[in-house]
């Protein structure tokens, strides 16, 4: 273990949270079908309101800060919030779709802000199937357009591909185009629902064929996990990083313990001081009890619990019960580990198979 | 070595660098993403001091005041120290 991997663990134990995601707004350049955002109307936090915010944020000692939406870059004070963020000494990440990013926002982004990363979600290798989930013509060219002038600026972009039954035929495409634009890619297998509970976005999930032939030897050259990894409790025992290794703030200034599981802790503009609200929530309390049950539970009780890559926010928006196993999550589990099993199989037999003993990165790592 | 880390300077921790200190330990974060740095407690209020308006001296005065160390020490540590950020590219 390294020395930021020792902080990392002990920022857990102690569930001292160094990460923040904050949703700037849900306005949005993008109609996608399967956006889990769910903007109730209320007005969203002004320029000053959301300073105060990461002024908070930045006392109680959190120093990576996400930059989400909606479309963060829709924000007409994007810059001024960013540079009050990298005045307070934030490292700056920032979630897009990069619709608005061309030769001069990109230029301003790099001498303004210096994210140390920009992940751009990327919904197919072609602009009809791109378009097809954006719903704006353009929109790929666009992206392809951004991607390369944040390139050329040495600026760092991890390319995000939720996999969907519109852009499974063509995850090696997608990851051809991420070569070709000299960005690093990672694709996300789970479709969440809505952050109202609305399960229409899970129609669009690639279903059990493809998660079935995506965990096997065919995308093993595509896959970041090239072999499928088991989870890992002893040195963390809860179940993910929720209300320990960050929280998520929404548009309106809404605490939660992570974009997932909207549950609400606090107003960051009625508190004093998240050191307060982070110590004596009853909220969070409750929620970093359930992350430690479920390992010890619902996992243990699951045969194919070592290889589940639980949310239990999604959980939660899907059964109602965040220590409930949930669909998505077994189903994935399964194919990990039918995989694991036949590669353990070979490597019993005499053949050298990397990586079966190591584990997977939980989420909030 | 830039003018900005040079000795007798008032030398500046880059700017554009993401950077917490927790319990004494800094966390940097350099704008590149590349680089995660965890510094020792010494260095991490080193890191702290160096807003560009401090000199050097300056600098080892209030090592000096805030840890047992003596001046010839405190001297050479920073002067290594401030050496190691700059070869990192860690001052601006
Ligand atoms: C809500 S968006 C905000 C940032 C920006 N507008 C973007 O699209 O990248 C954050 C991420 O969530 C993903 N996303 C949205 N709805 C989703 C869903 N129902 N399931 C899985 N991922 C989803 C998007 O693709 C994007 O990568
Ligand atoms: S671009 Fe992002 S915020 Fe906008 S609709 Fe798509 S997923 Fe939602």
């Amino acid at each position: 273990m390294n020395a930021y991997q020792a902080i990392i663990a002990r920022n857990w134990k102690s569930a001292t949270p160094y990460s923040a995601l904050f949703e700037l707004t849900y306005i949005c350049n993008h109609a996608c079908s399967f956006c889990y955002n769910c903007p109730t109307g209320q007005k969203e936090l002004n320029t000053q309101q959301v300073f105060e915010a990461l002024r908070k944020i930045a006392d109680f000692g959190v120093l990576f800060l996400t930059l989400s939406g909606g479309e963060p870059l829709c924000r007409k004070d994007f810059f001024e919030i960013a540079r009050e963020a990298q005045r307070l000494h934030f490292a700056i990440r920032i979630y897009t779709n990069a619709f608005l990013i061309d030769e001069a926002m990109a230029e301003r982004l790099k001498q303004e802000v210096h994210p140390f990363e920009l992940e751009i979600s990327l919904h197919g290798a072609r602009p009809e199937t791109h378009e097809a989930l954006t719903r704006v013509p353009g929109s790929f060219q666009k992206l392809v357009n951004a991607v390369k002038a944040l390139r050329r600026r040495d600026m760092k972009v991890l390319l995000k591909t939720p996999i969907t039954n519109l852009n499974m035929g063509e995850v090696r495409e997608i990851k051809a185009l991420a070569e070709e634009l000299d960005s690093d890619l990672h694709f996300d297998n789970v479709i969440t629902p809505k952050d109202d509970g609305d399960q229409e976005p899970l129609q669009l999930g690639a279903g059990e064929e493809f998660m079935k032939r995506w965990w096997s030897e065919e995308f093993k050259d595509v896959r970041e996990e090239k072999v499928p990894l088991r989870r890992d409790d002893q040195e963390i025992s809860a179940v993910c990083g929720t209300g320990r290794s960050g929280f998520a703030l929404d548009p309106y200034g809404n605490i939660y313990p992570c974009v997932q599981w909207r549950r609400r802790v606090a107003n960051i503009l009625e508190i004093p001081s998240m050191r307060e609200v982070w110590r004596g929530s009853s909220v969070l309390k409750e929620i970093r009890r359930v992350a430690e049950e479920i390992p010890q539970t619902t996992l243990k009780n699951s045969e194919v619990g070592d290889f589940t890559s639980f949310c239990a926010g999604v959980a939660w928006l899907q059964t109602g019960d965040p220590t409930k196993m949930y669909p998505q999550a077994e189903l994935l589990a399964r194919y990990r580990k039918r995989t694991y099993v036949e590669l353990q199989a070979r490597a019993a037999a005499g053949e050298v198979i990397e990586g079966l003993d190591q584990t997977f990165e939980k989420c909030g790592e | 070595m830039t003018e900005s880390s040079a000795v007798g300077g008032a030398p500046r921790r880059h700017p554009t660098a993401g950077f917490r200190i927790f319990e004494g330990q800094a966390t940097i974060v350099m704008p590149d993403g590349s680089f995660i740095h965890v510094l020792n407690e010494i260095g991490s209020r080193v890191w702290d001091l160096l807003n560009g308006q401090r000199t050097e001296s300056e600098i080892v005065d209030r090592i000096c005041a805030e840890f047992e160390t003596s001046r010839e020490v405190a001297e050479k540590d920073v002067r290594e120290f401030l050496a190691a950020l700059e070869a990192n590219r860690m001052l601006g």
